[in-house]
């Protein structure tokens, strides 16, 4: 039995510079500050000056999990990658994370992480084989497409899988990335994408990385406490995002809601073959936990495309859907697409009235699906990235109800406003709502073309504020207080922010540098559970696990949004912290934590323990909640460090936790704040909501920075020292 | 045809992928997927009323209630002290404890289920089905719905089962509503997509019921909500 376990012991670094590889102690190195992001915001502290442009060679990019990854603990597939963000305006720290089978192959090879430094003089790809690391020049390995380096993802993951063998997991960068788009992704698994992250390889010259491991996870637990903790999990679990409970009248549940547990009698996969029935699902039937979810993002009239659900390593919800859509050939791509949720942005570039113009309802169902297929082969292929949403909405905002007279025309040189206006051109595709449409979208976005493609694919904030009207009216502003765009700040749209628990969700999303990828809140609130069921388990639970009681008053159901209290404050910081606990032990986000469960048994209370539980029996490095919770708070407190480093100043309340326009209930003509019909607030409320945080975390009142107390009571001495010789700590 | 149930009478289209229905072998459709009690078998001589909450079980099981009047049919054929009996019994023995009785809210008329498979929540639904009075079903449900969660009620709700009621009847009876004076506290809100929630205004406001719908029909699913 390993005394320390669910780690391996071993980081894996990469100087692509110097085209060498070490190995680090990871106990030694990042004992207190490990797995994705403890790790990744500690590479970043001490190896990455605050001067650090995110395509210098000096930036890193770290790729992270965590101790449960690889050991069966439910939904243990994520990835986390932690750099300096090309897409922050600031150029912030920020993660992507991808699902997948990435992670777990890594674990298995031996890897904790993989940190990539430096630049390599031609493109190349890693190929790790176990302990074995070499860095293979892309030229040397050709692809079904031509030349590694120019291929897209799917030849890449295709071409590195077919050198290095089947069970090979494969993370790779499109043509966007190559082609420093800052909207880029890493993919792995042709569908699971993390965000924001691919120019960082391109500029590094680093295409793929394949991985093939053979090994296994040890961990520290005897095997049968671990099995049973892991089947208390399995008898906690609901359905995507929480979910506890069904979307349809179901004989054994008391409620039915509107949340992501689809299955029902007489929902089919459809395409499989025979046809797969999702059926009643009764949340005591372990062996229909994969039905439960059946998610069709496009919509009912795709149930009877779906082949099956999919998703990532360990975890029994799938919420990937598989498409198999006949006639999508016919704009030459293929038939079979997987994804889930935004992954399938492609198809929103469209304006769906001109895509469904003259069709008879079966023939507008049929184009809105095909639409979804030729997008996500697109995007995903390509490595494009749509920012949740802003790609999409801010191409809408500028292409606007006049063809793009008013934003696009007076930025764009004038043989470039006639090529896209010439017939058969992007304009005109749009117009006639032609599916091609997407494929030429990506084309400019990918490769940049002309000051549109430079447009679509740069930094949200330089590019709306160095465009302009005719009459020479920057943009930015105007993008900014649109409500249509959804914008909220440093060049990131909203993410699960007031519309998900009012001042809760906005601190949540304000707090970090990129939109929040946060989901330990809003997944609660939308479980299913009517509000006081769920205020009743929210005081329960968090004053069961050692909290302060009353955090059933910090709910606000969706959409709405009432005064700030200290309830919010303390849910908005454990929110945070689980959020980076999550990022750090490997777990999903999207899944964890169970405040719910779907058992009436149990009143529908889950269990926030499990994760300190998985965490202390994997390791032997014994947590309770509280304690677990505060290790969270750490990595979030560090985060927010280098921030405050970066921004070169401490001043977070002015400079970086700002409401946009759009929030505040004063900008709604009509609107009444706390009505229950909005989730708009005050600037009153907003103030104190940030009193009240700052308080909570141990941040100073007037700047929003960590005080000197707080740094050292989580272990960041060092941290404040430094600050404090900068000038940065209060 | 609409997604809400494929049918295992379906068959795909290998060009289009849609599914397309088929008759069956004599020419008739096939029926709807229903819950159906299974056939008991008889292994003994003489039900008792053990046998009983086996059937009620597996009819709760399948999503069904059990009419009291089917204990005393074949193959049980309780006389009326041997039914008084059973009932007792599976009101007050402890190894009955999951089989209660749900009553029809307006006639009292009483079923029996067992709560480990269907609750009473769900039986309560599926008794307003039973009661062939749609209006009331609609009506009741999103009172139900506007005081527990609090939440709005979209018209689809309604052909999900227990209730099965068709699209084009759904809006008929909705417009009955609107126009029932006993039905005056049932309100309309129209979301951004053109979709209709139906509210009780005893507990919700219509600013609340309209952000509420917003939510769940369209909100919810943007790229920045996911």
């Amino acid at each position: 039995m390993a005394t320390y376990g669910g780690w391996t012991g071993k980081t894996l670094r990469v100087d692509l510079t110097t085209r060498t590889s070490t190995v680090e102690s990871t106990l030694d190195k990042y004992k207190d500050f490990w797995g994705g992001t403890g790790m990744g915001y500690k590479v970043l502290w001490d190896e990455v000056p605050a001067s650090t442009k995110p395509f210098d060679p000096e930036n890193r990019l770290i790729f992270g999990w965590g101790p449960l990854t690889g050991t069966g603990a439910p939904c243990g597939g994520r990835t986390c990658i932690t750099s300096i963000s090309p897409q922050h305006t600031k150029n912030a720290v920020a993660s992507g994370h991808m699902g997948g089978h990435f992670s777990a192959e890594a674990k298995f090879a031996g890897w904790d992480g993989i940190i990539i430094q430096g630049k390599a003089s031609t493109p190349v790809y890693l190929a790790i084989r176990d302990d074995d690391v070499q860095i293979v020049e892309c030229a040397e390995h050709s692809s079904a497409g031509g030349k590694l380096w120019g291929s897209g993802i799917y030849a890449t993951t295709d071409a590195i899988v077919k050198q290095m063998g089947g069970s090979c997991q494969v993370a790779a960068i499109g043509q966007a990335g190559e082609n420093l788009v800052v909207q880029s992704v890493i993919m792995t698994g042709y569908s699971h994408s993390a965000g924001g992250q691919g120019s960082i390889m391109g500029a590094k010259n680093l295409k793929a990385i394949g991985i093939v491991g053979t090994g296994a996870v040890q961990i520290s637990a005897d095997k049968k406490e671990w099995r049973s903790l892991i089947d208390n999990a399995m008898a906690l679990i609901g359905s995507n995002n929480q979910a506890v409970v069904p979307n349809s009248p179901q004989p054994w549940s008391e409620y039915t809601s509107n949340a992501r547990w689809y299955a029902a009698k007489g929902k089919y996969w459809g395409a499989a073959n025979p046809p797969v029935e999702t059926g009643i699902c009764d949340p005591h039937d372990r062996q229909s936990v994969g039905l439960r979810c059946f998610k069709s993002d496009p919509g009912k009239f795709a149930e009877q495309f779906t082949v099956r659900m999919d998703g990532c390593h360990s975890c029994p919800v799938r919420c990937h859907q598989a498409l198999d859509v006949p006639t999508a050939k016919k704009w030459g791509v293929k038939s079979t697409a997987t994804n889930t949720c935004t992954g399938w942005w492609g198809r929103g570039v469209m304006d769906n009235n001109k895509v469904i113009a003259g069709l008879s309802k079966q023939e507008a169902d049929l184009k809105n699906l095909e639409s979804y297929v030729v997008g996500k082969h697109m995007t995903d292929d390509l490595g494009l990235h749509n920012n949740y949403g802003t790609t999409e909405r801010g191409w809408k905002f500028i292409y606007g109800t006049d063809k793009g007279v008013t934003w696009i025309q007076p930025n764009v040189p004038a043989d470039e406003w006639t090529t896209l206006n010439k017939a058969g051109g992007v304009f005109d595709l749009y117009e006639k709502g032609d599916l091609n449409f997407i494929k030429e979208f990506g084309r400019l976005m990918a490769g940049q073309v002309g000051e549109l493609g430079k447009f679509l694919a740069g930094s949200v904030d330089p590019a709306i504020d160095a465009w302009h009207n005719a009459a020479g009216d920057p943009m930015g502003p105007v993008y900014r207080a649109d409500n249509s765009v959804m914008y909220w700040s440093n060049g990131y749209p909203k993410h699960h922010s007031p519309e998900n628990g009012g001042d809760v969700g906005s601190l949540i999303n304000t707090g970090y540098n990129r939109d929040a990828q946060n989901h330990s809140w809003s997944n609660y609130l939308s479980c299913g559970l009517p509000t006081e069921v769920q205020r009743s388990i929210a005081d329960y639970e968090f004053e069961r696990n050692g909290y302060p009681a009353g955090m059933g008053a910090a709910i606000d159901p969706n959409n709405t949004c009432s005064p700030m209290n200290p309830a919010k404050a303390r849910a908005a910081k454990w929110a945070q912290a689980r959020k980076e606990l999550m990022d750090s032990t490997g777990l999903c986000n999207w899944m964890w934590p169970w405040i719910a469960s779907p058992l009436k048994e149990r009143g529908y209370r889950g269990d926030i323990s499990l994760e300190s539980k998985l965490f202390s029996l994997a390791t032997g490095r014994t947590m309770n909640t509280l304690e677990f919770d505060l290790e969270g708070e750490r990595f979030y407190t560090l985060q927010r460090a280098l921030t405050i480093r970066s921004f070169g100043s401490m001043d977070m309340r002015n400079l970086h936790d700002q409401l946009p326009a759009w929030a505040l209930v004063g900008n709604h003509p009509g609107k009444v704040a706390f009505d229950g019909s909005n989730y708009y607030t005050t600037p009153e409320d907003w103030d104190l909501a940030l009193d009240l945080y700052y308080a909570e975390l141990g941040y100073d009142k007037a700047t929003g920075a960590p005080t000197r107390a707080t740094y050292e009571k989580l272990g960041l001495k060092f941290v404040a020292d430094e600050l404090e010789t900068a000038h940065l700590l209060p | 045809m609409d997604g809400m149930q494929q049918r295992m009478d379906t068959t795909r289209d290998e060009v289009t992928g849609v599914r397309v229905e088929h008759e069956d072998a004599q020419g008739a459709k096939v029926d709807e997927m229903s819950a159906q009690a299974p056939e008991m078998e008889p292994e003994v001589a003489r039900f008792g009323v053990k046998e009983a909450a086996e059937l009620i079980r597996a009819e709760s099981r399948a999503g069904g209630l059990t009419d009291p009047a089917a204990i005393a049919k074949e193959p049980f054929s309780f006389d009326d002290e041997e039914l008084a009996e059973a009932m007792e019994a599976l009101d007050h023995d402890e190894a009955y404890a999951d089989i209660v009785r749900t009553a029809d809210e307006r006639s009292g008329a009483e079923y029996l289920h067992s709560t480990t498979f269907l609750t009473v929540a769900y039986a309560k639904l599926a008794i307003r089905a039973r009661a062939d009075d749609p209006a009331y079903l609609i009506a009741q449900t999103v009172r139900e719905n506007s005081e527990i969660y609090p939440k709005p009620t979209s018209l689809e709700f309604f052909q999900f089962e227990p209730f099965g009621l068709k699209a084009e009847d759904v809006l008929t009876y909705v417009k009955a509503i609107l126009a029932d004076e006993a039905y005056k506290d049932i309100r309309t809100v129209t979301v951004t997509n053109g979709m209709d929630y139906l509210y009780s205004d005893k507990f919700l406001s219509a600013g609340q019921a309209q952000a509420m719908a917003q939510w769940v029909e369209v909100d919810m699913h943007l790229d920045c909500n996911k």
